[in-house]
């Protein structure tokens, strides 16, 4: 296998510094992600196959994620969550069914919670991402960041970083006004261990200590 | 406990900052992507591939099916009998042509990137031959049988056991009579299977996987792998 | 997912173009539903156009109707002081659906136009004559609890198509006497809300009466007297984030101690949002009582066939009919 044949997206650009490794890991261009098993299902004769060659020229696409800019040369089949995953190496958003179903993805995009992997990249041209990485401050964590430990919001930890983000929307939203009214609007974050009690618990405590979220 | 008793998870800061590391979050340069096909029938056999459109796809580096298939050389060197593999036998990857369960892999795309892997997957056309499946739990109740082992074991927990006095309800004056059912529960953890295998010399695999006992699966694999 | 071309017009006359020009071209707009589609291979666009460039998102009220932008969020126009006085029923509609993160992505036009979620529309290994016409209909015989029970002959279901539509907006809008405002090449139309899906018959893979070229640019709302006395009434598997089994849209305008108006609609049910012309006719100028509601749901019920699965919606719709119309009088 010629490995220098595999080729990601190119970083174009960059404002800010990044450490040696993050720099070294995006001037190499090179797949990240493993042997992804991601079931696809037979297309059969009744399915839409086609021949086209699906070989296209990257686009460019510029944004501003975590505060710092990107220009990117990306396939334009790249969705928020693999650009941020795969070329950014922020894998703290997670892909989970990656169909807009369980919440795993949610990021903010221009201030808004919003599904990363039912988002294609090339359609944030200029927005502003904020990932779970971007909520820590000065090497603290965000208070509900914090009480997520406290209450034990979470086992795998898996569905953790996407019931932040939306947590911290829910409460910017004013709608973590009482259990009922966190459950509704935290309801697009799927938890399959099941701690959703707990995940209620630590965003009451957030919102009524007033903190800065 | 207390509030004030209660341990914190240990990995707890790492998994709320999004730090933590699940297994397709390990990064080497010069990965391939692979992606599953995956039947979509219950039971039957495949009787044609069209895999070279998949093979010619951008990118596409192998199309891997139970045409071509390399034999996993700590498989059993037993031959399986013709035809479909015994109720009870291990399930052998891309090894026959036959269907044993819905969504059962029957080819494996390999590519550059994960877009142009699962881009060639869709391309690729299987037909089978449908034989009637057996799924529904309660319409099959009837030709249910319970395992020899269980039965002969004296302590066996799936067993049959009486406490109380069952002849109770004879005399009792007021009796609800009621069948209770409970829906199928699926076992299904948000992270998706992924694995990340690295090749660090010819002798040494170093295997980045989502399972539930590491040194089982790695004596598994050391096994298949010999 | 095959690649595709990707077009970001800032004028709408540039994005119809744009798509009527290529027969393999899609709008995009929140890209909720269509992403999913295109990630399962059930819609393969040769060229998508990104129209959240065009200015289609205003939301004001003027001269006795609320005007709402195609491309304004669903989360926004649940939220905008005018629609919660005006229209609070649509508030409600849009509230119930999808999730918080969904609803700050799918824009009004989208949820419109948003697919059936029929499992076998999404399963490109079975039958199903909206995505591939002519192959036949799978959920007839098969798993059917989710699907229509109004709009469809049973003797030529097969033919056709058993799926309904999924929006919970689209039953308010359809409810609330909503008109279209559709642009194409040759410029402007305006339609009934009511107008814009269709019936299956023997062309399910149409879901509504838009040509390919078309955009819809917006929706307005006349003023009416429902003022609060509006419910959505939406059952499902799970208290939130699920589509509707059954829904209701439901509004009066009671003045006097008689009923004025009313205005009855059903998500779940159909191929199209089911307005319920017959029933909202019997209540005209009757006291507001709930044995009237019952004949008024009994009367709605009178075209409805089931596939099995589906059976218990018989008895789930009329009775959510009625929990709707006591919501909106009040009365509980």
């Amino acid at each position: 296998m010629n490995n220098e044949r595999i080729v990601r997206g190119e970083e174009l650009e960059n404002e800010a510094d990044f450490s040696e490794e993050r720099r070294f890991f995006l001037k190499q261009s090179v797949a990240m992600a493993g042997l992804s098993f991601l079931p696809v299902p037979f297309v059969t004769a009744a399915g839409g196959g086609d021949s086209s060659p699906g070989n296209p020229e990257p686009v460019k696409v510029t944004l501003t994620v975590n505060g710092t800019r990107h220009r990117l040369a990306i396939d334009v089949r790249t969705t928020l969550l693999d650009l941020l995953r795969e070329q950014l190496a922020l894998t703290g958003t997670k892909k989970g069914c990656d169909f807009g179903q369980c919440g795993a993805c949610t990021v903010h995009v221009d201030g808004q919670r919003t599904l990363a992997c039912l988002s294609f990249a090339i359609m944030q041209q200029s927005k502003k991402v904020h990932t779970i990485e971007s909520l820590a401050k000065n090497g603290s964590l965000h208070p509900l960041q914090q009480a997520f430990i406290k209450h034990d919001g979470f086992q795998c930890g898996y569905c953790t970083p996407g019931q932040i983000m939306s947590g911290v929307s829910c409460i910017r939203e004013k709608k973590a006004g009482s259990a009922e009214e966190i459950q509704e609007y935290m309801s697009g974050n799927l938890c399959r261990c099941g701690a959703y009690p707990n995940i209620v618990n630590a965003i009451m405590e957030v919102k009524n200590s007033g903190s800065q979220v | 406990m207390t509030d004030k008793e209660s341990l914190d998870r240990v990995d707890g800061p790492e998994k709320v900052a999004g730090t933590a590391t699940y297994s397709a979050e390990y990064r080497f340069k010069n990965l391939a992507h692979a992606v599953l096909v995956t039947s979509t029938i219950a039971k039957g056999e495949i009787t044609s591939m069209e895999t070279r459109k998949a093979e010619r796809a951008p990118g596409v580096l192998t199309v891997l099916t139970h045409l071509n298939a390399p034999e996993i050389p700590g498989n059993p060197k037993a031959v399986q009998p013709a035809g479909r593999a015994a109720v009870g036998t291990a399930f052998r990857l891309f090894h026959d042509r036959y269907i044993y369960f819905d969504g059962q892999p029957v080819a494996l795309v390999v590519a550059e990137t994960a877009e142009k892997a699962k881009y060639a997957a869709s391309l690729i056309q299987v037909t089978y031959q449908t034989e009637k499946h057996a799924t529904d739990f309660e319409a099959n109740s009837r030709h249910a049988a319970l395992p020899v082992n269980i039965q002969r074991s004296q302590n066996s927990p799936f067993k049959d056991y009486e406490r109380g006095n069952p002849g109770a309800v004879v005399q009792a004056e007021v009796k609800i009579e009621a069948t209770y059912t409970i829906p199928t529960q699926h076992h299904q953890p948000l992270e998706p299977h992924a694995t990340i295998a690295v090749w660090e010399g010819d002798d040494k695999l170093t295997v980045y996987d989502k399972n539930q006992v590491s040194n089982l699966h790695r004596e598994t694999s050391r096994r298949h792998l010999n | 997912m095959k690649a595709f071309q990707y077009l970001r017009p800032s004028k709408v006359q540039d994005a119809i173009r744009a798509v009527g020009s290529d027969p393999g071209a899609r709008f995009i707009a929140g890209g909720t539903n269509l992403i999913d589609l295109m990630k399962r291979g059930i819609v393969s666009p040769d060229k998508l156009v990104d129209i959240n460039h065009l200015p289609l998102k205003k939301i004001s009220y003027q001269s006795g109707r609320l005007k709402i932008g195609a491309l304004a969020l669903n989360s926004e126009v649940a939220a905008h002081p005018a629609v919660l006085q005006k229209q609070p029923l649509l508030a409600q509609a849009l509230h119930s659906g999808a999730s918080g993160q969904l609803r700050n992505m799918a824009t009004m036009g989208g949820n419109a136009l948003q697919r059936t979620r029929c499992p076998y529309f999404y399963d490109t290994a079975f039958p199903c004559n909206k995505r591939k016409p002519g192959s036949g209909c799978a959920a007839v015989e098969g798993i059917n609890r989710m699907h229509s029970i109004f709009g469809v002959e049973k003797a030529n279901a097969t033919q056709s198509c058993i799926a309904v539509h999924p929006s919970d907006m689209s039953v308010a809008l359809a409810a609330l006497d909503a008109e279209v405002i559709i642009q194409g090449q040759g410029g402007e139309r305006r339609i009934a809300f009511t107008d814009l899906h269709r019936l299956p018959g023997n062309q399910p893979e149409l879901d509504t009466t838009l040509e390919r070229n078309e955009l819809i640019t917006g929706f307005e709302i006349p003023d009416n007297d429902f003022g609060m006395h509006a419910h959505y009434l939406k059952v499902r598997d799970r208290a939130s984030f699920a589509f509707a089994i059954v829904s209701v849209a439901a509004a009066l305008d009671v003045k006097e101690g008689k009923i004025n108006a009313a205005r009855l609609a059903m998500g779940g049910v159909a191929h199209k949002p089911w307005r319920l012309f017959e029933a909202e006719r019997h209540l005209l100028g009757k006291p507001v009582s709930e044995a009237l509601f019952r004949q008024a749901a009994a009367l709605g019920m009178r075209d409805a066939v089931s596939f099995g699965q589906n059976d218990y919606k018989l008895r789930m719709a009329p009775n959510a009919v009625v929990q709707a119309l006591l919501h909106a009088a009040a009365i509980e």
